[in-house]
């Protein structure tokens, strides 16, 4: 069983609009693990869209225009198109109009309070494709008209990956995306709940999960589908994946999950994920291009199952059967 | 020599064809290129038979604050992480982030130590070790719907 040491520095804090984060160091001392965490605080301050001072919402501020852009914020938006083409255009960054459609118009916790009343009737279209509305040099980049991003989950994954990169035995956890280095505490691996609650133990890893049951609200939720521009109809209700990072696995989860069960495990073996967890959301429709949705399909009943356990390679885990799991019970924290 | 119009007509039209008969002769003479020339070009050396991927985010030339290139130098030098976080720990966080989110760009740009610029872009090449975890485990960490 991996448990810290004593010698091990372990932080937890919340950051991204309040979500867990953790960082256990095992080859590093309680300096180390504190940058890690005020590097993830100058990071959300930088790029939160919740701030209208944020370099981000600066940029979102001046669309048409070239803005001069700092080192960090260029390579965000390389990554971001490069997560935009490995996912098939499925992750797009470029939904925070969507995303404020579908009433995430201020932090989770006042949405949450103070749900924004949303008619409808709007007609959706698909979100025009990252590379034609985002431009980046090497200073400076620029985003079309009527168009705005949310790094959201690619930012985070991104993140996650520096973070551990600096150390040789290391997790570090930002809201689910997650990354891990080296043999862990007792030199067994790391020990990672995946979204159905099972357990694996990995060594040099990227673990993510997505899915429709986390940042939600009456009405909607947070996981935008750029085929229709607005909040996923999907059957998956969470999908965790393994992969070599946090990115990449981030940018496999959050693509899965739009696809639903049916098209996700092909998808993801095509594109380098190591292993792939899924709870299905019974209650839920597949989104289809010009679908709208309404508040009812968002307030269904959520009956969750384990239903899909996928892994390639050798001496990779076996499925435990039969585990069934209330997801808002077990991953909403 | 006074020429009529109808004489001019003619001798213009006779030009023209002239002129425009060497045109199409020198045209069809002149050799031409395999492709299509690439623009930007990519290599000095590239095989016009090659198969040539350009990712989307492949070409820009990362930039840095000059003051913070020496500190660079230093990282690529050091061989040990505890090193590197020593460097890295006289620093803002905010520098230490641009200076990651610059030595990112330049590893992931075609002209970068190692190249290592690809279709994904995510990062990565080792697959990852997974394996059960004895059914008493107690996870370290949990990944979630954030």
């Amino acid at each position: 069983m991996s448990t810290p040491t004593s010698s091990d520095v372990r932080h937890v804090f919340t950051a991204f609009g309040g979500a867990r984060c953790e960082v256990i160091v095992c080859d590093g001392n309680q300096d180390d693990a504190s940058a890690v965490v005020a590097d993830t605080y100058a990071f959300e301050r930088q790029l939160t869209r919740f701030d209208a001072r944020s370099e981000l919402s600066r940029f979102n501020a001046a669309p048409g225009t070239r803005i001069s852009v700092s080192p960090l914020f260029a390579e965000l938006l390389h990554v971001c198109l490069d997560a935009y083409a490995l996912s098939d255009g499925l992750v797009n960054v470029a939904c925070l109009p969507a995303l404020i459609a579908a009433g995430y118009d201020r932090t989770i916790t006042e949405v949450r309070r103070h749900p924004t009343q949303r008619t409808p009737s709007t007609p959706r279209r698909e979100m025009p494709a990252l590379p034609d509305v985002l431009e980046v040099g090497n200073t400076w980049a620029r985003i079309a008209p009527g168009c705005a991003i949310d790094l959201g989950g690619v930012g985070k994954g991104w993140l996650a990956d520096r973070l551990c990169e600096r150390f040789d035995n290391a997790a570090i956890n930002l809201g689910g995306d997650v990354r891990t280095r080296g043999a862990g505490p007792n030199g067994a691996g790391w020990a990672v709940a995946l979204c159905s609650g099972r357990v694996v133990t990995v060594g040099d890893a990227g673990i993510a999960t997505s899915g429709t049951s986390g940042r939600r609200w009456p009405g909607g939720h947070h996981l935008i589908d750029p085929r229709t521009a607005a909040p996923a109809r999907t059957d998956i209700s969470a999908i965790s994946v393994i992969a070599p990072t946090a990115l990449h696995a981030e940018t496999l989860a959050k693509g899965a999950c739009l696809l639903g069960i049916g098209a996700a495990d092909s998808w993801l073996e095509a594109r380098g994920a190591a292993h792939q967890e899924v709870v299905r959301d019974d209650a839920a429709k597949l989104s289809r291009p010009g679908d709208r949705p309404g508040r009812s399909e968002f307030e269904s009943d959520r009956e969750s199952a384990t239903i899909g356990l996928r892994e390639r390679g050798s001496g990779q885990a076996k499925p435990r059967p039969g585990r069934s799991h209330d997801v808002s019970a077990d991953l909403i924290r | 020599m006074v020429l009529g119009t109808r004489s001019l007509k003619v001798l213009s039209g006779v030009g023209a064809a002239a002129v425009c008969g060497v045109s199409g002769l020198l045209v069809a003479t002149d050799p031409k290129p395999v492709t299509a020339p690439l623009r930007p070009p990519v290599t000095g050396s590239s095989s016009s038979t090659a198969s040539l991927v350009i990712p989307p985010s492949c070409g820009a030339t990362a930039t840095l604050d000059p003051s913070l290139l020496p500190i660079v130098q230093q990282l690529r030098q050091a061989t040990t992480a505890s090193a590197r976080r020593s460097i890295l720990a006289a620093l803002s966080a905010t520098q230490r982030l641009e200076i990651e989110a610059y030595m990112r760009a330049i590893a992931r740009s075609p002209t970068g130590a190692n190249a290592s610029c690809n279709t994904t872009g995510t990062g990565g090449s080792i697959a990852p070790s997974i394996v059960e975890a004895p059914g008493s485990t107690q996870p370290l960490i949990n990944t979630y719907v954030s």
